[in-house]
């Protein structure tokens, strides 16, 4: 249920998971402190990693690396994306999937070629979701 | 950036994504394409700086907001990414009465369709910028290669770091 609940909730999932498990055991300065304790060690190691790569006149071998960064960047969004598009896909009726590939599809070719602000491509997701939900057409796999 | 942009560019992202990858799907689309203040390569740099650490893949923008904006970025990014968790507080009530409504799965379905759509587009602009060559390519398929066969993406990203000093530099 709190696997459930925490992915119903906008965001990073394993935020939401850190606030109900930190609030059942010491309420709201629970959920704060596992919070902060959580993300102390990324924010450190995040900046600091930053602040060396960020040079103004890096050396060869840090240009090398941030080079190596882009492709890698690349392929770790799309191994994180079909991770967590892959469980919903397979559970998903067959028209189901025909339509989450249409709005999908049709969201990422409006967000390459077109001058459109995310926050209307997610609104029009979700009033297609509505509406496909309104008709009966995203019912699970049988 | 002046305040306002930076709170809303990161309140943005926070609350209208479905998981990590679409909240720095939301950042690039904002900070690269609309409002320019950062380059792909930069962005790039912060999604690997931020897989590369401890904590979710979404804390990469930790590092974008860092990019664009140095230690104000930094710290409104990740407290920004902490509010739509306390969203969990008051829903935990309603919820199992709310998940049942089939407007609300329609409501789901549909950010979740748009947000891998986002990620697409996000996928598309850092492979089109950062794909310049064929050692790039060969680069970006080992790191698929090693990320599908289950190692940890630390791992894969300090191998491709030792790579890109080694051979791209």
């Amino acid at each position: 249920m709190l696997f459930g609940l925490s992915r119903a909730v906008p965001g990073m999932n394993l935020l939401a998971l850190t606030v109900l498990l930190g609030h059942r055991t010491h309420g709201l300065p629970g959920a704060l402190l596992a919070l902060t304790a959580m993300s102390a060690p990324s924010f450190a190691s995040i900046v600091a990693l930053c602040m060396l790569l960020r040079g103004q006149d890096p050396a060869p071998i840090v240009r090398g690396i941030i080079r190596a960064l882009g492709p890698t960047a690349a392929a770790l969004m799309l191994h994180a994306g079909w991770q967590s598009c892959a469980g919903v896909f397979r559970r998903q009726s067959r028209r189901a999937r025909g339509l989450w590939l249409l709005v999908s599809g049709a969201t990422a070719t409006l967000a390459v070629a077109a001058p459109f602000h995310p926050a209307w491509l997610i609104l029009l997701g979700a009033s297609a979701g509505i509406f496909f939900s309104s008709r009966g057409w995203l019912g699970n796999r049988e | 950036m002046s305040w306002s942009d930076v709170l809303s560019v990161f309140l943005r992202a926070a609350f209208l994504s479905v998981n990590g990858s679409t909240t720095l799907a939301l950042l690039e689309q904002d900070l690269v394409s609309r409002l320019r203040v950062l380059s792909r390569a930069d962005f790039a740099l912060g999604v690997a700086v931020g897989a590369a650490s401890p904590g979710p893949l979404g804390y990469g923008c930790i590092a974008i907001g860092f990019l664009a904006d140095g230690w104000r970025g930094a710290v409104v990014a990740v407290l920004t990414s902490w509010l739509p968790a306390f969203l969990v507080l008051p829903l935990r009530a309603g919820y199992d009465r709310l998940a049942s409504r089939p407007w609300m799965r329609g409501l789901n379905w549909g950010v979740a369709a748009a947000g891998a759509g986002l990620l697409g587009a996000l996928v598309t602009n850092l492979a089109r910028h950062s794909l310049t060559g064929w050692k790039e390519g060969l680069l970006a398929a080992g790191v698929l290669t090693l990320l599908a066969r289950g190692v940890p993406p630390a791992a894969v990203i300090a191998t491709a770091a030792l790579a890109g000093a080694l051979w791209l530099r």
